[in-house]
């Protein structure tokens, strides 16, 4: 029996939503096995550089102190991004590559040995030191290997990215409870404008990226990998076999760069924290920028200290680059073509689509949007792992409250990364993907918190339900 | 009582709905995506209920009345409101098809997707009223309420939130093509069964209530699932005049 409308529609929503919820889930599961009521003792991070927060410090106390601590970080990340856009305007990729890898490696390796020794501890698993060295260095050299340099299966580099954002979230999720949430509402403020604000870095960044018609340097989740048109040149690294894209981006075909990356310069060890910075980038996901990738990309930086590692993250939204030339290139026909629409019934299409991708060219409005559907070859939704990071930190957060603010601030989150993609059919440009999504999510925390809970909890407890 | 017991009560409430989930809704990414945007929706009504309420929680066992028609009252208006929103959705997949030369959408397609808006205030329920209590029950001890010595809290709350997931999925099937088709016994027969339902449940207010609190639940599940069964039995059954409607493939037509 034919197909009908109900299969086509939605399936990189559905991309993007699953690994954002498989990332969520496992940072509950961590925060609710090993601390299920916060950390016991205090990281020190660069987050807290300022204040530290103590249990029976008073309201406002607190809350002065938490927003110094926001305002800091974001300042921190700030300049960072910029210096990352500094690196990536004058092309010092292998320095931004070596980069990237040493920090994937550090997430990994570090991090990871951490949360791993604590889950040993928890179920008191037997296992032997040396054993543990080798599977940790291994796992560790994959990883990087999986997601930037190599050509793997797509899957392993998928759960390789969702691992590496399970960590760095756990690893916010040790912050006292003020600096989290004003930190995330800070983060998502700063989001809006650096990727909107035509000064803002990300703005910068990707509109550099899109003029070279290279990748963004940045740590990006990708749904689905796409191969390059066989007509360009070489593939680049990794790809699974999918079926061609129709090209987009522009007429010129830049080699894909791969592993450009962005870093921060520098282990500047300034103070006693010695903060290597780590960059995190790329897009390594492997495929040539060919079509106007509507993403949604996140930047990642990470700057660990002597004890903790942080993550900066910003994320973006990008929407697809409107080449002006004609709609179809003559040498590259598209494998799936629908006929051309115009922009407003294109608009209502993409609104259900999500803008997945889009063709390039925009000619009078007019573009075939088909490939949105998602029937196309062309690309998928790609989402910075710096979104991963910082809902999954506001759900692990909700967690150690409660496991119904976990549910009501899933389902926000999800709610608000609709609404983004729907956003970002409509509009077309970089967006940033962090407002939406963390605004509903400490709302509903803080009204599941307050109000739903003692309700639901008191009928429940009756055995009234409705 | 221990992992088993907690994932035990967890597969009652949840159970169905999760096989519910495997068979119909998985393998379309568009059904998964009403699942998420109803559950949404019931959460914000709950939520609205609450913020009405919260002022007189907990309070007199008497309060319990008004709440539970206050607040079945402001669900069925939202299921209202999610039918107008679905009707706009409906005319927009319609046009989607049209566009890229697909069938329109049938009568199976409607159902489904009346089935995965119901699921999804169906868990949505389950999982705030059942699974969030559920966090204790995998520890090593259990809890009893006073009013209900013959069941375990976990227990009762579990096949509560089993009825009630059915109630809800096989509800909104009922309400859709009630909507639909215009049919005012069983537009009538959704609010009245669902506050019927509720109201029964403040039999598990006195004591001992629960052993016939639970049941009656269930049976009220069981006849929404028979009603709305019989629905799509008349509409998809071999005798239907709509039967062409189902025929995607536009060759065998029809009846």
């Amino acid at each position: 029996m034919e197909k009908g409308i109900l299969e086509m529609v939605g399936g990189e929503i559905i991309g993007i939503v699953s690994p954002v919820s498989i990332c969520m889930l496992l940072v509950v599961l961590l925060v609710h096995t090993l601390t299920p009521h916060g950390s016991s003792t205090s990281v020190a991070t660069i987050a807290m550089m300022i204040y530290n927060e103590q249990p029976n410090d008073s309201f406002v106390e607190k809350f002065k102190g938490g927003l110094l601590n926001a305002i800091v970080f974001v300042c921190i990340v700030m300049l960072v991004t910029f210096v990352l856009v500094g690196l990536f305007y004058f092309r010092f990729t292998k320095c931004l590559r070596v980069y990237m890898g040493f920090s994937a490696f550090t997430v990994l390796a570090w991090m990871g040995g951490i949360v791993a020794v604590e889950l040993i501890q928890f179920f008191s698993i037997p296992i032997d030191i040396i054993t543990f060295a080798i599977c940790l260095v291994n796992f560790a050299s994959v990883g990087v290997m999986a997601v930037f340099f190599c050509r793997m299966p797509i899957v392993l580099t998928q759960g390789y990215l969702v691992v590496i954002g399970m960590l760095v979230a756990f690893w916010f999720t040790k912050l006292p409870e003020w600096t989290t949430w004003i930190l995330l509402v800070a983060m998502a403020i700063y989001d809006i404008v650096a990727v909107l604000a035509p000064g803002g870095p990300l703005n910068m960044l990707v509109e550099l990226a899109i003029a070279r018609d290279e990748d963004i340097p940045a740590l990006i989740y990708e749904a689905r990998p796409v191969l390059p048109r066989q007509i360009s040149g070489p593939p680049p690294m990794s790809s699974s076999p999918t079926p061609a894209r129709t090209r987009r981006w522009s007429n010129r075909r830049a080699p894909r760069n791969p592993g450009v990356g962005r870093g921060n310069s520098g282990s500047n060890s300034a103070l006693d924290n010695l903060w290597t910075s780590n960059g995190q980038p790329t897009s390594l996901i492997t495929e040539p920028p060919l079509a106007p990738e509507v993403g949604i990309i996140g930047s990642r930086l990470v700057s660990s200290t002597g004890d903790a590692g942080m993550l900066n993250s910003i994320s973006t939204v990008v929407a697809g680059h409107q080449a002006t030339e004609s709609n179809v290139d003559e040498d590259t026909v598209p494998l799936v073509s629908h006929g051309t629409n115009n922009s407003s019934t294109a608009a209502a299409l993409d609104g259900m689509e999500s803008g997945m991708h889009f063709q390039g060219s925009d000619q009078g409005g007019s573009e075939s949007e088909d490939e949105g559907l998602g029937l196309g070859v062309s690309g998928a939704v790609k989402l910075g792992l710096g979104d991963f990071i910082f809902y999954s930190v506001l759900v692990g957060r909700a967690a150690m409250y409660d496991l119904m603010t976990v549910y009501a601030c899933y389902l926000a989150i999800i709610g608000g990364l609709g609404a983004t993609l729907i956003l970002l059919a409509v509009w077309r440009r970089a967006l940033p993907a962090l407002p939406i999504s963390i605004t509903l999510g400490v709302v509903f925390y803080f009204l599941t918190r307050l109000i739903l809970d003692p309700f639901v909890v008191d009928l429940a407890t009756h055995l009234i339900v409705f | 009582m221990t992992e088993v017991g907690g994932t035990g009560y967890a597969l009652i409430a949840l159970g169905p709905a999760f096989s519910l989930f495997l068979t119909v809704i998985a393998s379309k990414p568009f059904l998964i995506l009403t699942v998420l945007g109803s559950a949404m929706m019931w959460l914000v009504s709950l939520i609205a209920c609450a913020i009405l309420w919260r002022a007189f929680l907990p309070g007199a066992v008497w309060t319990f009345l008004p709440l539970l028609i206050t607040v079945v009252g402001i669900q069925e208006a939202v299921r209202l409101y999610y039918w107008c929103l679905y009707l706009k959705v409906e005319h927009f997949l319609n046009k989607l098809a049209a566009k890229v030369s697909k069938p329109q959408l049938v009568a199976t397609d409607k159902i489904q997707i009346a089935i995965a808006s119901g699921l999804g205030h169906g868990i949505a329920h389950s999982v705030f009223f059942c699974l969030s209590l559920l966090t204790p029950a995998f520890g090593p001890a259990t809890y009893y309420i006073d009013s209900c010595v013959h069941m375990p809290l976990f227990l009762v709350a579990a096949f509560m939130g089993l009825g009630f997931l059915l109630l809800h999925t096989f509800s909104m099937v009922i309400a859709f093509n009630a909507l639909a088709g215009d049919k005012h016994f069983h537009q009538l027969f959704v609010p009245v069964m669902h506050l019927c339902a509720s109201l029964l449940t403040m039999v598990n207010l006195l004591p001992g209530g629960c052993i016939a609190g639970v049941p009656m639940t269930l049976i009220c599940a069981v006849v929404t699932l028979a009603v709305a069964g019989k629905i799509v039995w008349d509409k998809t059954g071999t005798g239907s005049a709509e039967l062409g409607n189902l025929q995607r493939v536009h060759s065998s037509s029809s009846l």
